[in-house]
Formats: C-alpha cells, sequence, structure tokens
C-alpha cells in the first residue's frame, strides 16, 4: 500500500478547508497565501513504496511530526496531496480508510494509554472498528504476542502499574490490533535505555520482516543508517535530501549544518580520510571500519 | 551564608536505601560523596534508581534507610528543606513540563520571586541567568516559540536565577534533538567551570566522557564509580548493567580483537590521533 505525497505543502494558518475536502479536489486554497514562514512543510514530493523500512530526520521543528500526521489524514495538506493507495485522502471515507491501514505511534506513546485493564486498552481500536467481541479478542491476543508480552500476565492488570518499557509495549500493541499494513513511529525508543532500545528495535525489525511497511522518525543516525532502506532529512518543512544509508550519509557537511549528524563510525572513517589515512567510500560501520582499519595495519607491518 | 554552606562536601549519601512501596528497594544501600565543583554522571538502566537517586538530593524524596545530607543538613530535617532546595536546583526530562509562565523573563524570573528577592536585584538575576544558558536578550520572548534546547535552557536559567551550587539534570537532553543536546551540554561544562557543581543523569554516553566521574548505578546500588577513562572503557560490565560503552571503546575493543595494537579511549579524538600515528607510517 504505496503512500505518495504530491508537492505537498502544509501550514497550520492554512489547512485545508471542508469545502476542499467535500469537493474532494485539491485546488490551492483561495484568498492570500500564507506567510514563507509560516509553511510547516513545503514541497514535499515522494512515494513511501510497500515493504519499505523508511527514515525521516530532521532538527526540532524540521516538520518530521507534521509530516507523519499527514500519511493518514490527521492533516490534510494546504497545497498538494497525499494518496495512500492511489486515493486521495482528503476524501472522507478514503481518510477513515487510510486511518485502519496506517497505525501512527507518536512520541512517548505511553502517556496516551487511559483504560483501566491492558486488554480494554488494546482493545479500543479493534472494538471501535465495529469487531465482534471474538474477533477483538483475537486481535488482542496476536497484538500482545507480537510486543512479546505474555497473555495473561498482563491482560487484567492496570497499564499504569507496569514498567515505562511494558507501557511502551502496550501502546504498541494497541496499534498492531488494527492491524495496520504500514506503521509509522515517531521516536519509538526515546527515553529507553541501550538494551531496551536494543529490544525494541528488534520489535519493529519483526514486524518489518512479517511485510509491514516501517516509517521511523528518529534522531539516532546510527539507528538509521542500520535499519533503513533510504532516509528522508528535512529541513525547515523541506526535503533537504532523500536517499539510501549510503548517499545521505556522504553529506556530513549538509548534514552538521542542519544540527545532524552521521553513525559514529561514518563520522571516525572521514575524519580519518581527512587525515589522509586510504580509506574507500562508501557506508561504514563499526565493524566495517574496524576491518578496513585492520587490514591497513597488518598491510603496513607485513 | 549558614555555617553549614562553608562545607567542602555538597552531597553526601550514607548507607541510603529508598523503596516506594515498602518491598523493593529502588535504592539499596547508597554510599556516594560527591565533592564541591564536582561533574558527575550517573549512569544506569530503566528502572536501576537513577532518578529516584537524584530527587533525594534536594529532599523531593526521603530516605527510609540510612541518610543523605547536602551541605552538611539532613535531607529529613523540615528546617533545612528550604535552604536545601534554594541551593540544589532540579531540571527534569520534559521541556514542557517545566515552563509556568508565557514570558520568559516571567519564568525565568518564578523561582527568586517566591524568594522574596526585590525587583531592582530580580531583573538583574534574569538578565545574568539567561547570559548564563546563552540566551542573552530573550527576556521579552515567549516560551511556546522555542524549540526544546531552548525550552531546557530556559528551566536551566529558572534555575540559576535561584542562585544554586547544585545543578541537577535528571534525563534532561532525552528528549532534544543532537543540535539541542549539544548545546546543553556545553552550558553545563561552562557552568561546572565557573564552579557549579554538576549532576547530571542521562543515556547517553557521549555525555558521560565529559564528566569527571560517572556513577553506574544497578538494581539500587553503585555498581562502578570513577574517571570515564576507568568506567565506560569496560564495554563488557556495561554490556551486562544495559548500558554501551562510547563508540570509541568499542571500536577501539574491535580493533584490539583484529590485532591492531591501540589502547582503549573513551574519546574519539584521542583514538583518532592514535590511528593516525600507527597507520600513518605506510
Amino acid at each position: 500500500m504505496p503512500i505518495a505525497f504530491e508537492d505537498v505543502s502544509f501550514s497550520y494558518h492554512a489547512p485545508a478547508t471542508k469545502k476542499r475536502a467535500k469537493k474532494g479536489v485539491s485546488a490551492a486554497r483561495k484568498g492570500a497565501p500564507p506567510p514563507p514562514e509560516a509553511w510547516a512543510l513545503k514541497d514535499i514530493d515522494f512515494c513511501l513504496e510497500d515493504g519499505e523500512f523508511f527514515g525521516i530526520a530532521g532538527h526540532t521543528g524540521s516538520g518530521k511530526s507534521t509530516l507523519i500526521q499527514h500519511t493518514n489524514g490527521l492533516l490534510h495538506p494546504t497545497v498538494g496531496r497525499v494518496l495512500v493507495d492511489g486515493q486521495d485522502i482528503l476524501d472522507k471515507k478514503e481518510a477513515t480508510r487510510a486511518r485502519s491501514k496506517v497505525g501512527l505511534v507518536f512520541q512517548y506513546p505511553e502517556y496516551q494509554l487511559f483504560a483501566a485493564t491492558v486488554y480494554d486498552d488494546v482493545a479500543f481500536g479493534p472494538r471501535n472498528m465495529g469487531l465482534a467481541p471474538d474477533a477483538v479478542d483475537a486481535c488482542v491476543h496476536e497484538a500482545l504476542a507480537q510486543v512479546a508480552l505474555d497473555f495473561d500476565t498482563v491482560q487484567g492488570r492496570s497499564p499504569f502499574e507496569l514498567s515505562g518499557g511494558q507501557q511502551r509495549r502496550v501502546a504498541f500493541a494497541g496499534v498492531l490490533a488494527m492491524k495496520p499494513s504500514v506503521l509509522v513511529l515517531d521516536e519509538p525508543v526515546a527515553g529507553l535505555d541501550p538494551a531496551a532500545r536494543r529490544d525494541f528495535l528488534g520489535l519493529i525489525t519483526g514486524f518489518h520482516d512479517e511485510g509491514l511497511t516501517v516509517v521511523i522518525v528518529s534522531h539516532n543516525m546510527d539507528d538509521l543508517a542500520r535499519l533503513c532502506d533510504r532516509i528522508l532529512v528535512l529541513k525547515e518543512g523541506e526535503m533537504l535530501m532523500l536517499g539510501t544509508p549510503e548517499e545521505v550519509f556522504s553529506h556530513e557537511g549538509a548534514l552538521r549544518e542542519v544540527g545532524l549528524g552521521v553513525p559514529a563510525a561514518q563520522r571516525m572513517a572521514n575524519s580519518l580520510k581527512g587525515a589522509g589515512l586510504d580509506l574507500e567510500g562508501g557506508l561504514y560501520d563499526t565493524a566495517r571500519l574496524a576491518d578496513s582499519l585492520a587490514a591497513l595495519y597488518h598491510a603496513a607491518v607485513r | 551564608m549558614t555555617a553549614a554552606a562553608t562545607e567542602d562536601i555538597h552531597i553526601d549519601f550514607e548507607a541510603t536505601g529508598f523503596t516506594y512501596d515498602g518491598e523493593a528497594f529502588v535504592l539499596d544501600g547508597i554510599d556516594l560523596v560527591v565533592e564541591e565543583g564536582s561533574f558527575v554522571c550517573i549512569l544506569g538502566g530503566n528502572g536501576s534508581g537513577k532518578s529516584t537517586l537524584a530527587k533525594h538530593i534536594n529532599a523531593l524524596l526521603l530516605p527510609d534507610e540510612g541518610r543523605v545530607a547536602v551541605f552538611g543538613a539532613d535531607t529529613r530535617d523540615e528546617r533545612s528543606v528550604y535552604f536545601i532546595r534554594s541551593n540544589a536546583g532540579m531540571v527534569f526530562q520534559n521541556p514542557d513540563d517545566q515552563l509556568v509562565a508565557s514570558l520568559i523573563e516571567n519564568d525565568v524570573a518564578f523561582g527568586p520571586e517566591n524568594l522574596g528577592v526585590p525587583t531592582d536585584k530580580m531583573r538583574q538575576r534574569v538578565t545574568e541567568a539567561l547570559a548564563q544558558v546563552g540566551l542573552q536578550g530573550f527576556e521579552k520572548r515567549e516560551t511556546h516559540a522555542l524549540s526544546g534546547g531552548q525550552k531546557q535552557r530556559v528551566a536551566i536559567a529558572g534555575v540559576l536565577a535561584m542562585d544554586p551550587r547544585i545543578l541537577i539534570l535528571d534525563e534532561a537532553s532525552a528528549m532534544l534533538d543532537p543540535r539541542g543536546r549539544r548545546g546543553l551540554l556545553r552550558v553545563c561544562c561552562e557552568l561546572n567551570a565557573q564552579g557549579m557543581t554538576i549532576v547530571m543523569i542521562t543515556h547517553f554516553m557521549e555525555e558521560a566522557s565529559l564528566a569527571d566521574r560517572v556513577v553506574v548505578l544497578d538494581a539500587g546500588r553503585i555498581a562502578l564509580d570513577g574517571v570515564p577513562s576507568k568506567v565506560l572503557t569496560q564495554t563488557e560490565q556495561l554490556a551486562g548493567l544495559n548500558l554501551q560503552a562510547p563508540f570509541a571503546c568499542r571500536l577501539s575493543g574491535e580493533l584490539q580483537r583484529r590485532g591492531v595494537p591501540v589502547a582503549t579511549h573513551v574519546s574519539e579524538d584521542d583514538l583518532k590521533e592514535e590511528l593516525c600515528r600507527l597507520l600513518s607510517k605506510t
């Protein structure tokens, strides 16, 4: 289920109007255009492909959260269109359909838990979709299994009695219970310790392996480099770069300018190359950098 | 100045135990002395007791066992709490939870105003505090229009306006982007250079490498304690404590495993220098 952004611009001062929504056309809004600094997104044009692992990076206020809220019609473009499966989601019916197919997990999702028991929290979405109790039950079982929580242990407990990491798993399960085909995660491992980060990123990789399209917003360049097929870098609401990790992280200077960086191993490789060491191009992770440096060393001492 | 304020020892945990529910001890026999002017980083996995420990420093939590003394004053002594809180300021994780006013100067002035500082002196303190965090001239700006990193710096300015001697940061950079994190760290280093005692709770190893002491907690106990070059280089122990050694240490380790004779470095610059020396002979 591809999601296509077609020349999308968005301003919080000039959101899409009801009238536009009714007509289902995406003509530019009438009246004076918003001032240039008011654009939260400007000329966003790309297509999220089926089965992709897609990363979004950018400094605070670069439009990352605004962009992901366009993927399932929580926000509508001021200019341009968002097509989910070829259908403009400005249309109310299409937006509703998109919402059941594109699961959004916000930052610190555990803050949004609300029900008296874990079961009710996870069941909220499926129940809202009008599923029969049996089907809801199956959804909850499956979703809790997907996030590696034991159904019998947690289902009757209050989510607020659980640890922070478990709460976040419950929040993930609430979105997975809707059986989305695209999962959009805003900073899914923020605030977790390194071991918990690894566990959660492992879970997310697992969802992707099972066929979900995954979009992940992150400040962690190491994670993005390791996990993503493509990375979109935003700068003040505009697309600064879009490409494979290798392409994106070859521009260390430009990334630094927008307050980001490159993965630690890449940074070290670039810096060693700058100091005159004979390292090849391409993307480096810790193991590859160690291999290359060891080869240089052993060649030198031979 | 009270007599206690002349003590060199700022923070003194003696066999401190704490439990939220009367069963599980979140702090379990903490002995820790922090001296004036030091920059201490507290590390530990989720649930290791880091934040609980931090909240003991300014009497937000009181020990169930042992004692905590700040400037020689017992945190359980109600008469000392006011003195302790005005000298040990704390900044928390979420920038949006900590600002109380819509105008920056009002927000920074909130603390001193409550202390009854006269208006003239207060203005001066607000101006100074904003300068200390690199936000000169931001007095009349509105807090909601700031970035997360700027909001955290305003929160720090609010603490600095109280003229404290200890600044405690409880994962204050967790929600910031890399630039915001670097800015916050720079402010902490500058304040420390001016003599402020800094206690920083974090998950980020690169931040810990800048401290002059690192304390690692595990299940409410101190697992490791020492200078960064001693503690952060213990790659395997750290992994066992749900932490990850800084990148330079991990790369050093990978190189050693491949037969390259480098020392284990905490700083990337130091590792780079050694590699250049070693490899540029070709």
